[in-house]
């Protein structure tokens, strides 16, 4: 039973956070001790697990408790909700659909900083022309604080993108881990 | 007959079932597969859902020298049953009218 439990918590290190292995760790081994009470024998309850499914099974639950408010920690769930939407069957069109829209996602986050870049560049563009131009101070003083102007705006609109992205994809994260756990759920049957 | 069941029967069954007295998972799986096609790795999710939502409170009592989580149905668990019911009394209503 040590060894098994010694498997499943290398599984579960893979996806989840210490806590959060201790958590099923707990779990299992409290089954696995009342089954064995109950009368059956290790080998057959041990042969009723799979360690791989168990981990894949709870995979959506632990991501929508997750509060996944870092960089790093939604990233990895993203990953790992990736990778159990893909690796079962019933799973694939949402897995699909899933990553379509992080596609969507990271392109207009890629477009927001394009936006930013291209302000720059343009800016500088524009100063470099203007220093060349016959303009008076005043016409050159205006064009400036347009430029500033527009600049700023820019910045903010590729700001508010980015940071609407970010939601988008914390909300995306979460409804997909609850479909996932949902469908998984559906396939149980009453007798 | 198999039927397919809808997000959220499972978890009024698991409360239904503490509804008769708190419990422990293996037992709370072994009373429901009476019933229901159910494994030790679907109640899991179903149990640590209802904990969060504050449907089931928790307790260790030692047992042959070692811990046994106990589950219990709280007011908030209560209130979800019976809220479901409704709804479900609803749909009965609607239905009867509809095939009338």
């Amino acid at each position: 039973m040590k060894t098994w439990l010694r498997e499943l918590e290398r599984e579960l290190k893979r996806r989840f956070y210490d806590e959060e292995v201790k958590d099923v760790l707990s779990y299992y081994e409290e089954m696995i001790q009342e089954r064995l009470s109950s009368g059956e024998q290790l080998d057959d309850i041990l042969e009723s697990y799979n360690i791989r499914d168990i981990a894949k099974s709870i995979t959506p639950e632990v991501i929508m408790k997750r509060t996944n408010d870092t960089y790093k920690k939604a990233v990895k769930s993203t990953k790992q909700l990736v990778a159990v939407l893909l690796s079962t069957p019933l799973l694939i069109p949402l897995g699909v659909l899933y990553l379509s829209l992080l596609i969507f996602a990271v392109s207009m986050m890629i477009a927001s900083g394009a936006v930013i870049l291209s302000s720059i560049v343009g800016g500088i563009a524009f100063l470099a022309d203007l220093s060349q131009s016959n303009l008076g101070t005043n016409e050159v003083m205006g064009l400036i604080g347009m430029l500033l102007m527009t600049f700023s705006l820019m910045i903010l609109f590729s700001l508010w993108m980015f940071r609407w992205i970010q939601i988008l994809t914390k909300k995306l994260l979460y409804i997909f881990s609850k479909l996932a756990r949902n469908k998984g759920e559906k396939n149980e049957s009453i007798n | 007959m198999k039927q397919q069941v809808k997000k959220g029967v499972l978890e009024i069954f698991v409360l239904a079932m503490l509804m008769r007295g708190d419990s422990y998972g293996y037992k709370i799986v072994s009373d429901l597969t009476q019933y229901i096609d159910m494994t030790e790795s679907t109640l899991y999710p179903i149990l640590r859902r209802l904990e969060k939502a504050d449907e089931l409170s928790t307790y260790n009592v030692l047992f042959q020298g070692r811990n046994r989580k106990y589950y219990q149905i709280t007011s908030i668990g209560k209130k979800h049953i019976d809220e479901f019911l409704e709804e479900w009394e609803d749909i009965r209503k609607i239905y009867d009218i509809l095939m009338k």
